[in-house]
């Protein structure tokens, strides 16, 4: 049975691994330094974000990232829920579910008014899992420019 | 009736009473600072080995200094703790818990968790986002400082 809990500090490589591999699924070249940085920087301060793992057997296999936003759209502070992801070994158990409800308690515990996310184009089974939790697509498409080299 | 109400004021009540147990209460009681009192704090501000920022200095109750000198792994009613929650010198925020009943029960309904750094504030018996990880610790203390 998984485990979910905030990551701590502790938590830093097994959550590099974890994003590393999620990001990679994804086909996202982001190097492993700059996702360092990144988490370094939630771990650092909670305002920017939470982390949770999940653990079966104490050992890490799956990871939620939330980042804390001001939107207009939602007059006030809302929660990205960036990454979701669990190891493949441990798909089908519930523990993506698992994390996604601990991810939304946890940022309307730090006062988000919504969660937003984004799903790859046509990858089903996340948005039957993210419809079933209350989720409902936007007639969007994130855009995306950089303003520094990645 | 004067020695009944000087044992009811005594240091043995006191012990039990604050951190209160209402939020607004309980926030103005940590932003007063009036743990300091009679808190015993950690040596140093030190790196958080938790999910509360970059670096934490711990406060123990002395209901709990008491509990951890007597050796016990199960704390008594009334033991507490608060976390600054620390950014350079300045508190930009607290985390505290405070145990409510004498059995802590499997996910932590004994202990009253608050955590308030900026926009997040956490509050609750056995609140999830802070008795997951607490529930590793000896009776849901994560922290190492033994006074």
């Amino acid at each position: 049975m998984a485990e979910i809990r905030q990551a701590t500090p502790a938590d830093r490589e097994p959550l590099l691994r974890l994003l590393l591999a999620q990001l990679g699924e994804h086909d996202i070249d982001t190097p492993a330094v700059a996702i360092g940085t990144a988490v370094d920087g939630i771990l650092r301060d909670p305002n920017r974000g939470r982390l949770l793992v999940a653990t079966v057997g104490g050992t890490p296999v799956g990871v939620a990232a939330l980042s804390f936003m001001w939107p207009i759209e939602h007059g006030g502070r809302s929660a990205w829920l960036e990454e979701l992801y669990v190891e493949p070994p441990h798909r089908g158990h519930g523990i993506g579910r698992a994390l996604l409800r601990a991810a939304c308690d946890l940022a309307a515990a730090c006062g988000a008014v919504a969660v937003d996310l984004e799903i790859d184009a046509g990858h089903q089974r996340a948005a039957r899992l993210y419809e079933a939790e209350g989720f409902r697509p936007l007639p969007r498409a994130r855009w995306v420019r950089r303003l520094k080299p990645g | 009736m004067l020695a009944a109400a000087t044992l009811l004021g005594g240091p043995a009540a006191a012990h039990d009473d604050p951190p209160p147990r209402r939020k607004a209460a309980l926030r103005a009681w940590l932003e007063a600072g009036a743990y300091r009192a009679e808190y015993t704090p950690e040596p140093a501000v030190h790196p958080s080995a938790g999910p509360h920022g970059a670096s934490v200095l711990t406060w123990y109750s002395p209901t709990l200094v008491d509990d951890l000198r007597a050796g016990r792994r199960v704390f008594s009613k009334g033991a507490a703790m608060v976390k600054e929650i620390r950014s350079g010198a300045a508190v930009v925020g607290f985390a505290t818990m405070r145990k409510l009943k004498r059995k802590s029960g499997p996910v932590g309904k004994g202990w009253l968790f608050y955590e308030a750094i900026g926009g997040s504030s956490f509050f609750g018996r056995g609140h999830p986002a802070c008795a997951g990880c607490h529930r590793q610790g000896t009776d849901y203390l994560r922290s190492e400082f033994r006074p």
